[in-house]
Protein backbone atom coordinates (compact mmCIF):
# COMPACT_ATOMS: atom_id res chain seq x y z
CA UNK A 1 0.00 0.00 0.00
CA UNK A 2 1.64 3.24 -1.17
CA UNK A 3 0.62 6.51 0.46
CA UNK A 4 1.79 9.85 -0.87
CA UNK A 5 2.54 12.45 1.78
CA UNK A 6 4.12 15.88 1.81
CA UNK A 7 7.91 15.95 1.73
CA UNK A 8 7.63 18.39 4.65
CA UNK A 9 6.92 15.32 6.77
CA UNK A 10 10.01 13.38 5.74
CA UNK A 11 11.84 14.12 8.98
CA UNK A 12 9.03 13.27 11.37
CA UNK A 13 6.84 10.64 9.71
CA UNK A 14 9.14 7.62 10.36
CA UNK A 15 9.03 8.40 14.08
CA UNK A 16 5.28 8.89 13.95
CA UNK A 17 4.79 5.45 12.37
CA UNK A 18 7.18 3.88 14.85
CA UNK A 19 5.17 5.41 17.69
CA UNK A 20 2.00 3.92 16.24
CA UNK A 21 3.59 0.46 16.14
CA UNK A 22 4.37 0.77 19.83
CA UNK A 23 0.86 2.04 20.43
CA UNK A 24 -0.64 -1.11 18.90
CA UNK A 25 0.82 -3.11 21.78
CA UNK A 26 -0.60 -0.63 24.27
CA UNK A 27 -4.02 -0.78 22.61
CA UNK A 28 -4.00 -4.57 22.87
CA UNK A 29 -3.20 -4.24 26.54
CA UNK A 30 -6.01 -1.71 27.09
CA UNK A 31 -8.40 -4.07 25.29
CA UNK A 32 -7.33 -7.03 27.41
CA UNK A 33 -7.84 -4.97 30.57
CA UNK A 34 -11.11 -3.44 29.32
CA UNK A 35 -9.57 -0.03 29.91
CA UNK A 36 -12.24 2.00 28.12
CA UNK A 37 -10.87 5.39 29.18
CA UNK A 38 -7.41 4.75 27.73
CA UNK A 39 -8.91 3.34 24.54
CA UNK A 40 -11.09 6.43 24.23
CA UNK A 41 -8.16 8.81 24.73
CA UNK A 42 -5.88 6.99 22.28
CA UNK A 43 -8.66 6.68 19.72
CA UNK A 44 -9.40 10.38 20.06
CA UNK A 45 -5.76 11.32 19.56
CA UNK A 46 -5.35 9.02 16.59
CA UNK A 47 -8.46 10.51 15.00
CA UNK A 48 -7.04 13.98 15.56
CA UNK A 49 -3.46 13.51 14.45
CA UNK A 50 -3.28 10.73 11.82
CA UNK A 51 -4.94 12.61 8.89
CA UNK A 52 -2.53 15.52 9.43
CA UNK A 53 0.27 13.03 8.76
CA UNK A 54 -1.51 11.82 5.62
CA UNK A 55 -2.76 8.64 7.32
CA UNK A 56 -6.51 8.86 6.72
CA UNK A 57 -7.18 5.17 7.40
CA UNK A 58 -5.58 5.40 10.85
CA UNK A 59 -7.68 8.48 11.52
CA UNK A 60 -10.92 6.70 10.67
CA UNK A 61 -9.93 3.74 12.86
CA UNK A 62 -9.22 6.21 15.66
CA UNK A 63 -12.75 7.57 15.29
CA UNK A 64 -14.18 4.05 15.59
CA UNK A 65 -12.03 3.17 18.60
CA UNK A 66 -13.06 6.33 20.41
CA UNK A 67 -16.75 5.89 19.62
CA UNK A 68 -16.87 2.25 20.66
CA UNK A 69 -14.84 2.90 23.81
CA UNK A 70 -17.32 5.62 24.79
CA UNK A 71 -20.13 3.09 24.43
CA UNK A 72 -18.01 0.49 26.25
CA UNK A 73 -18.46 -1.78 23.25
CA UNK A 74 -15.46 -4.02 22.69
CA UNK A 75 -17.03 -6.33 20.10
CA UNK A 76 -15.09 -4.84 17.16
CA UNK A 77 -12.15 -3.35 19.04
CA UNK A 78 -9.81 -6.26 18.30
CA UNK A 79 -10.54 -5.92 14.59
CA UNK A 80 -9.75 -2.18 14.63
CA UNK A 81 -6.44 -2.78 16.36
CA UNK A 82 -5.60 -5.57 13.93
CA UNK A 83 -6.39 -3.24 11.00
CA UNK A 84 -3.97 -0.69 12.42
CA UNK A 85 -1.31 -3.34 12.83
CA UNK A 86 -1.73 -4.63 9.27
CA UNK A 87 -1.76 -1.12 7.86
CA UNK A 88 1.53 -0.32 9.60
CA UNK A 89 3.11 -3.47 8.17
CA UNK A 90 1.92 -2.83 4.64
CA UNK A 91 2.24 0.93 4.30
CA UNK A 92 4.90 2.38 2.01
CA UNK A 93 5.38 6.11 2.02
CA UNK A 94 6.18 8.20 -1.02
CA UNK A 95 7.15 11.78 -0.29
CA UNK A 96 5.98 14.40 -2.75
CA UNK A 97 6.33 18.16 -2.91
CA UNK A 98 3.29 20.11 -1.76
CA UNK A 99 2.73 21.63 -5.18
CA UNK A 100 2.46 18.18 -6.77
CA UNK A 101 -0.91 16.55 -7.15
CA UNK A 102 -1.28 14.16 -4.21
CA UNK B 1 10.55 36.08 15.05
CA UNK B 2 7.03 35.77 16.48
CA UNK B 3 6.56 33.27 19.30
CA UNK B 4 3.78 30.71 19.48
CA UNK B 5 3.00 28.40 22.38
CA UNK B 6 1.21 25.10 21.73
CA UNK B 7 -0.76 23.63 24.61
CA UNK B 8 -1.93 20.18 23.53
CA UNK B 9 -1.60 16.85 25.31
CA UNK B 10 -0.82 15.06 22.02
CA UNK B 11 2.91 15.22 21.28
CA UNK B 12 2.27 14.22 17.66
CA UNK B 13 0.50 17.55 17.24
CA UNK B 14 3.56 19.31 18.69
CA UNK B 15 5.78 17.53 16.18
CA UNK B 16 3.77 18.29 13.10
CA UNK B 17 3.05 21.93 13.89
CA UNK B 18 6.71 22.51 14.80
CA UNK B 19 7.83 20.88 11.54
CA UNK B 20 5.61 23.09 9.42
CA UNK B 21 6.27 26.24 11.45
CA UNK B 22 10.01 26.23 10.75
CA UNK B 23 11.05 29.61 9.40
CA UNK B 24 7.63 31.15 10.05
CA UNK B 25 7.52 31.43 13.82
CA UNK B 26 9.18 30.05 16.94
CA UNK B 27 7.27 27.27 18.68
CA UNK B 28 7.27 26.11 22.32
CA UNK B 29 5.22 23.03 23.16
CA UNK B 30 3.51 22.00 26.38
CA UNK B 31 1.24 19.12 27.36
CA UNK B 32 0.10 20.43 30.73
CA UNK B 33 -1.72 23.61 31.68
CA UNK B 34 0.42 24.40 34.73
CA UNK B 35 3.70 24.15 32.79
CA UNK B 36 2.33 26.24 29.95
CA UNK B 37 1.05 28.89 32.34
CA UNK B 38 4.43 29.10 34.03
CA UNK B 39 6.08 29.71 30.66
CA UNK B 40 3.44 32.24 29.63
CA UNK B 41 4.20 34.23 32.79
CA UNK B 42 7.92 34.17 32.13
CA UNK B 43 8.01 34.86 28.39
CA UNK B 44 5.96 36.82 25.92
CA UNK B 45 4.07 34.81 23.31
CA UNK B 46 2.21 36.32 20.40
CA UNK B 47 -0.24 33.47 20.03
CA UNK B 48 -1.31 30.29 21.81
CA UNK B 49 -2.58 27.24 19.93
CA UNK B 50 -4.85 25.79 22.56
CA UNK B 51 -6.39 22.34 22.62
CA UNK B 52 -9.75 22.03 24.37
CA UNK B 53 -9.74 18.46 25.66
CA UNK B 54 -6.57 18.51 27.72
CA UNK B 55 -5.68 15.74 30.13
CA UNK B 56 -5.44 18.13 33.06
CA UNK B 57 -8.32 20.43 32.22
CA UNK B 58 -10.59 22.11 29.73
CA UNK B 59 -8.89 24.52 27.32
CA UNK B 60 -11.94 26.77 27.01
CA UNK B 61 -12.18 27.08 30.80
CA UNK B 62 -8.44 27.81 31.01
CA UNK B 63 -8.90 30.55 28.40
CA UNK B 64 -11.95 31.99 30.20
CA UNK B 65 -10.17 32.05 33.56
CA UNK B 66 -7.14 33.83 32.09
CA UNK B 67 -8.84 36.05 29.54
CA UNK B 68 -7.50 39.26 31.06
CA UNK B 69 -4.01 37.81 31.38
CA UNK B 70 -3.91 37.09 27.64
CA UNK B 71 -5.48 40.44 26.72
CA UNK B 72 -2.98 42.40 28.77
CA UNK B 73 -0.12 40.60 27.08
CA UNK B 74 -1.63 40.95 23.62
CA UNK B 75 -1.47 37.19 23.28
CA UNK B 76 -3.93 35.76 20.76
CA UNK B 77 -5.69 32.44 21.28
CA UNK B 78 -6.36 29.94 18.51
CA UNK B 79 -8.42 26.94 19.56
CA UNK B 80 -7.50 23.58 18.06
CA UNK B 81 -9.93 20.82 18.85
CA UNK B 82 -11.69 17.68 17.71
CA UNK B 83 -14.88 19.29 19.02
CA UNK B 84 -16.86 20.34 15.93
CA UNK B 85 -20.03 21.69 17.54
CA UNK B 86 -21.15 25.18 16.65
CA UNK B 87 -21.87 25.99 20.29
CA UNK B 88 -18.24 25.26 21.24
CA UNK B 89 -16.93 27.40 18.40
CA UNK B 90 -19.23 30.26 19.34
CA UNK B 91 -18.17 29.98 22.98
CA UNK B 92 -14.53 30.27 21.91
CA UNK B 93 -15.14 33.29 19.68
CA UNK B 94 -17.31 34.91 22.35
CA UNK B 95 -14.34 34.70 24.72
CA UNK B 96 -12.14 36.41 22.14
CA UNK B 97 -10.41 33.58 20.30
CA UNK B 98 -8.99 34.74 16.98
CA UNK B 99 -9.61 31.40 15.28
CA UNK B 100 -10.93 27.88 15.77
CA UNK B 101 -9.46 24.95 13.84
CA UNK B 102 -11.05 21.51 13.96
CA UNK B 103 -8.94 18.36 14.20
CA UNK B 104 -7.93 16.61 12.07
CA UNK B 105 -6.48 19.62 10.34
CA UNK B 106 -4.40 20.31 7.28
CA UNK B 107 -1.04 21.51 8.68
CA UNK B 108 -0.43 24.04 5.92
CA UNK B 109 -3.82 25.59 6.56
CA UNK B 110 -3.18 25.84 10.29
CA UNK B 111 0.18 27.53 9.69
CA UNK B 112 -1.44 29.93 7.22
CA UNK B 113 -4.12 30.82 9.77
CA UNK B 114 -1.53 31.44 12.49
CA UNK B 115 0.54 33.61 10.15
CA UNK B 116 -2.52 35.59 9.08
CA UNK B 117 -3.43 36.25 12.69
CA UNK B 118 0.08 37.27 13.59
CA UNK B 119 0.33 39.69 10.68
CA UNK B 120 -3.10 41.21 11.31
CA UNK B 121 -2.06 41.59 14.94
CA UNK B 122 0.89 43.67 13.75
CA UNK B 123 -1.41 45.93 11.77
CA UNK B 124 -3.86 46.70 14.56
CA UNK B 125 -1.70 46.28 17.60
CA UNK B 126 -3.37 47.35 20.77
CA UNK B 127 -0.39 46.72 23.01
CA UNK B 128 3.27 47.52 22.60
CA UNK B 129 5.51 45.42 24.81
CA UNK B 130 9.10 45.94 25.93
CA UNK B 131 9.68 42.98 28.25
CA UNK B 132 8.24 44.12 31.61
CA UNK B 133 6.91 47.44 30.28
CA UNK B 134 3.57 47.21 28.47
CA UNK B 135 1.95 50.11 26.67
CA UNK B 136 -1.75 50.02 25.95
CA UNK B 137 -1.92 52.09 22.79
CA UNK B 138 -5.68 52.41 22.86
CA UNK B 139 -6.02 53.78 26.37
CA UNK B 140 -2.62 55.48 26.55
CA UNK B 141 -1.73 53.63 29.74
CA UNK B 142 1.44 51.87 30.84
CA UNK B 143 1.76 48.73 32.93
CA UNK B 144 4.83 47.37 34.64
CA UNK B 145 5.12 43.65 35.20
CA UNK B 146 6.35 42.94 38.70
CA UNK B 147 6.56 39.40 40.08
CA UNK B 148 4.07 38.10 37.52
CA UNK B 149 1.54 40.88 38.10
CA UNK B 150 0.78 43.85 35.89
CA UNK B 151 0.59 47.15 37.74
CA UNK B 152 -0.55 50.32 36.05
CA UNK B 153 1.89 53.22 36.21
CA UNK B 154 0.07 56.54 36.38
CA UNK B 155 1.48 58.72 33.62
CA UNK B 156 0.37 62.02 32.17
CA UNK B 157 -0.37 62.00 28.41
CA UNK B 158 2.94 63.68 27.62
CA UNK B 159 4.85 61.26 29.86
CA UNK B 160 3.19 58.37 28.01
CA UNK B 161 4.14 59.90 24.68
CA UNK B 162 7.73 60.43 25.79
CA UNK B 163 8.05 56.95 27.28
CA UNK B 164 6.75 55.12 24.22
CA UNK B 165 8.93 57.25 21.98
CA UNK B 166 11.95 56.14 24.00
CA UNK B 167 10.80 52.49 23.97
CA UNK B 168 10.30 52.43 20.23
CA UNK B 169 13.73 53.92 19.70
CA UNK B 170 15.71 51.69 22.03
CA UNK B 171 19.43 52.39 21.98
CA UNK B 172 19.17 55.70 20.12
CA UNK B 173 20.26 58.91 21.83
CA UNK B 174 18.19 62.06 21.44
CA UNK B 175 19.04 65.61 22.37
CA UNK B 176 16.56 67.66 24.36
CA UNK B 177 15.84 69.64 21.24
CA UNK B 178 15.12 66.50 19.24
CA UNK B 179 12.82 65.18 21.97
CA UNK B 180 10.93 68.48 22.08
CA UNK B 181 10.49 68.26 18.33
CA UNK B 182 9.51 64.58 18.19
CA UNK B 183 7.38 64.33 21.33
CA UNK B 184 6.02 67.78 22.09
CA UNK B 185 5.79 68.72 18.42
CA UNK B 186 4.41 72.12 17.68
CA UNK B 187 3.71 72.97 21.31
CA UNK B 188 5.24 76.32 22.14
CA UNK B 189 6.42 77.78 25.46
CA UNK B 190 8.28 74.62 26.42
CA UNK B 191 11.88 74.87 27.48
CA UNK B 192 14.51 72.17 27.23
CA UNK B 193 14.42 72.01 31.02
CA UNK B 194 10.93 70.53 30.70
CA UNK B 195 12.44 67.45 29.07
CA UNK B 196 14.73 66.95 32.06
CA UNK B 197 11.78 67.18 34.45
CA UNK B 198 9.75 64.62 32.52
CA UNK B 199 12.64 62.21 32.17
CA UNK B 200 13.25 62.49 35.89
CA UNK B 201 9.59 61.62 36.59
CA UNK B 202 9.68 58.65 34.23
CA UNK B 203 12.78 57.31 35.93
CA UNK B 204 11.04 57.49 39.30
CA UNK B 205 7.77 55.98 38.08
CA UNK B 206 9.01 53.18 35.84
CA UNK B 207 11.46 50.90 37.61
CA UNK B 208 11.98 48.33 34.89
CA UNK B 209 14.10 45.26 35.54
CA UNK B 210 15.38 45.43 31.99
CA UNK B 211 15.59 49.03 30.82
CA UNK B 212 16.59 52.48 31.92
CA UNK B 213 16.69 55.96 30.47
CA UNK B 214 20.36 56.81 30.46
CA UNK B 215 21.92 60.22 30.11
CA UNK B 216 24.38 60.36 27.25
CA UNK B 217 26.85 63.13 27.78
CA UNK B 218 26.49 65.72 25.03
CA UNK B 219 23.94 63.59 23.19
CA UNK B 220 20.97 63.77 25.53
CA UNK B 221 18.89 60.79 26.61
CA UNK B 222 18.82 57.17 25.55
CA UNK B 223 16.44 54.33 26.44
CA UNK B 224 18.58 51.26 26.76
CA UNK B 225 18.90 47.83 28.33
CA UNK B 226 20.27 47.74 31.85
CA UNK B 227 23.84 46.58 32.03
Amino acid sequence: MIIKVSSDLEDILPKYLQNRKQEVEELKSFLANKDFESLKVRGHRLAGNAPSYGMELLGSLGVKIEADAKREDLSNMGDYIQEIEEFLIQVEVEYVDDDEDW
Amino acid sequence: MKKVLILDDDVEIHEIVSAYAKGSFEVSCFERIDRAMQELKESHFDLVILDIGLEDGDGIRFFAENKEFFAQRNCKILLLSGEKSLSKKLEAFHLGAVDYVVKPFEPLELIARVRANLSSEEQRQEWYVKKDIRFNLESGTVFLEEEGELNEVPLSPIEFKLMIFFAKNEGRAFTREQLLDKVWGETLHVSERTVDQHVSKLRKKIKSQFYEIRTSRALGYRFTALK
